[in-house]
């Protein structure tokens, strides 16, 4: 299951929104270790497309120097699909490589509704999980 | 150069820059000029492969009937290579078609059958499919599924496009069988880090849809969508605009294809300008206007070409 | 040369859960082949026929080598080598839009 605040989750819907309709991308960062998503990070999408997005490699080297100094790893790795179904396609699943990370999905092909939905990939296994959303994540 | 025939001379077209519309000298627009083949369009080229392919796999037998879904250019291409190789041609066209295509088809001796208007290229598949099913003997070679369609592309087109432009950042074209996008794009990605694969494709009015589910199309066999890196949706009045620049600024004579395919080409020009990123841009020129010039695309404003276009396959 | 090599998450299955391994080489092709002589397999995610994996970004300090030498890039004492797997995906292939029949497209 995933547990996300409501601050996080609005943030990666009106991300994905602003974007559209190129690809939105970015990830949640949290205390390695505790599945909290507490930093939010929109990355921006070098692809710049509708169908296909990608951390600038540049970029993408500075986050995880970053998490690493915060001793913190990606929790959420998110991103849209800007007219298919928030749903991982075979690209998602064959690039996604961080086992441990929740990748959210969020679709804004309807311009009235949104689609956020998460799931677990692992060894190119795809499992959906509940989206919890909470106001604020508790100290555990 | 010189050919044996005129078969022989398909391909081998010049890739020309384009100084007024291409945004700076840092980022650039390539024209592939694909009206330069022997019937006038980049159909030849996959009409010759798929022939050939036939031939050599022995399913194309001397004085064989071919049979083709085809809204046109496809049609001509192997009208031309069927009357110099001995083939019959049967072409199943939607019945909107500009009628400089029809003419060129029965030209070069194709018979043409005619689909309903409302379904486009699509319903033509569906009948040329029926058909074929009860002409056991006929040879439908199939561009929608025909790796060779692919392969043309593969070993002709994109190899030319890399030797003449080194730089290309990325290739435009439109999508329809899908093979100019599928031989062009594996080609190049395998060569060019980083390559930007872009396709354009029409989007029709409602007439010319009529009152047909959409849901009723069709995915072309040949179609891998991670081959891809974008997909425009470009409108009619787009692509006649981008028609007219072409020929106002640049001197090219293109069909309104190419004006959509030049459009989307121009929307990844601007993106690498607003990111501060060199391009070469290639997009293909895939024929001439003179097959179009009956639509009134060419004539009087913008307005009154688009009024004219309507109701028709402009692309 | 002794180089620090940063391992992906992803790839420690290769290390023994090590995040860092220490490679011999003076040029980024030369590590790699090093590493593989002790973590069989590790070069082979990194490395295809073509070359660097399209998908794997490798720096060299703090530049991707795509816009150095590639795996030709060379290599002094105290550089680190940082491996990281692109972050990238897109909606290409998904369960619906296999099956969703493409717009009518241009003529043919």
């Amino acid at each position: 299951m995933l547990v996300i605040d409501q601050q996080t989750y609005d943030a990666i819907v009106a991300h994905a929104r602003e974007d559209h309709p190129d690809e939105a991308c970015g990830v949640v960062a949290g205390a390695a270790g505790t599945d909290r998503p507490e930093r939010f990070i929109p990355m921006v999408n070098a692809a710049r497309s509708p169908t296909f997005y990608e951390f600038d490699s540049g970029d993408l080297l500075a986050l995880y120097r970053e998490m690493d100094a915060r001793d913190e790893e990606p929790v959420i790795v998110y991103h849209s699909h800007t007219s298919t179904p928030a749903y991982p396609s075979r690209t998602d699943i064959s690039y996604a490589s961080e086992p441990g990370a929740h990748y959210v999905l969020v679709s804004t092909r309807e311009p009235d509704t949104v689609e956020f939905r998460s799931f677990r990939i692992v060894d190119s296994v795809v499992t959906e999980e509940e989206v919890s959303v909470v106001p604020t994540l508790h100290r555990s | 150069m010189r050919y044996d025939s005129l078969v022989d001379s398909v391909g081998q077209t010049p890739l020309v820059g384009l100084p007024r519309l291409s945004p700076s000298a840092d980022v650039r627009l390539w024209a592939k000029l694909e009206d330069r083949n022997p019937t006038g369009s980049i159909k030849d080229r996959a009409a010759l492969y798929m022939v050939q392919a036939a031939e050599k796999d022995g399913s194309l037998q001397p004085g064989a009937t071919i049979l083709e879904p085809t809204s046109g250019n496809t049609g001509i291409s192997l009208a031309m290579v069927a009357s110099q190789r001995g083939y019959k041609l049967i072409c199943v066209m939607p019945e909107n078609t500009s009628v400089e295509r029809r003419q060129l088809l029965e030209m070069w001796g194709a018979s043409i059958v005619s689909s309903p208007a409302a379904g486009g290229s699509n319903e033509a598949v569906r009948v040329a499919k029926a058909m074929a099913a009860e002409h056991r003997e006929w040879v439908m070679l199939y561009q929608y599924g025909n790796p060779a369609n692919a392969a043309a592309h593969y070993e002709t087109t994109a190899p030319e496009i890399l030797a003449d432009l080194p730089t290309i950042t990325h290739f435009v074209a439109g999508l329809g069988t899908t093979g100019t996008l599928m031989g062009c794009g594996r080609y190049l990605r395998e060569k060019v880090p980083g390559i930007q694969i872009v396709a354009a494709e029409p989007r029709y009015g409602e007439l010319v849809y009529g009152l047909r589910n959409l849901d009723e199309g069709f995915v072309p066999e040949l179609y891998d969508e991670s081959v891809l890196t974008t997909r425009f949706s470009v409108g009619p009045a787009e692509a006649l605009r981008r028609t007219r620049e072409l020929v106002e600024q640049e001197g090219i004579f293109a069909g309104i294809s190419t004006g959509a395919i030049l459009h989307a080409a121009l929307g990844s020009a601007s993106k690498a300008v607003a990111a501060g990123e060199r391009a070469d841009i290639a997009f293909v020129v895939a024929d001439g206007g003179w097959k179009y010039l009956s639509t009134g695309a060419y004539a009087g404003t913008l307005e009154e070409a688009e009024a004219a276009l309507e109701g028709q396959l402009w692309a | 040369m002794a180089i620090e090599v940063r391992i992906p998450t992803i790839l420690r299955t290769y290390t023994g859960g090590e995040k860092a391994v220490t490679g011999d080489g003076s040029t980024l092709a030369d590590v790699l082949v090093d590493l593989d002589s002790r973590h069989p397999g590790l070069r082979e995610r990194i490395v295809d026929e073509k070359g660097l994996r399209r998908f794997v970004n490798v720096y060299v300090n703090d530049e991707d080598v795509r816009f150095m030498g590639g795996l030709g890039t060379g290599l002094k004492d105290g550089d680190t080598v940082t491996v990281l797997p692109a972050v990238a995906g897109g909606s290409a292939d998904g369960p619906e839009a296999a099956s969703a029949p493409l717009p009518l497209g241009f003529g043919s």
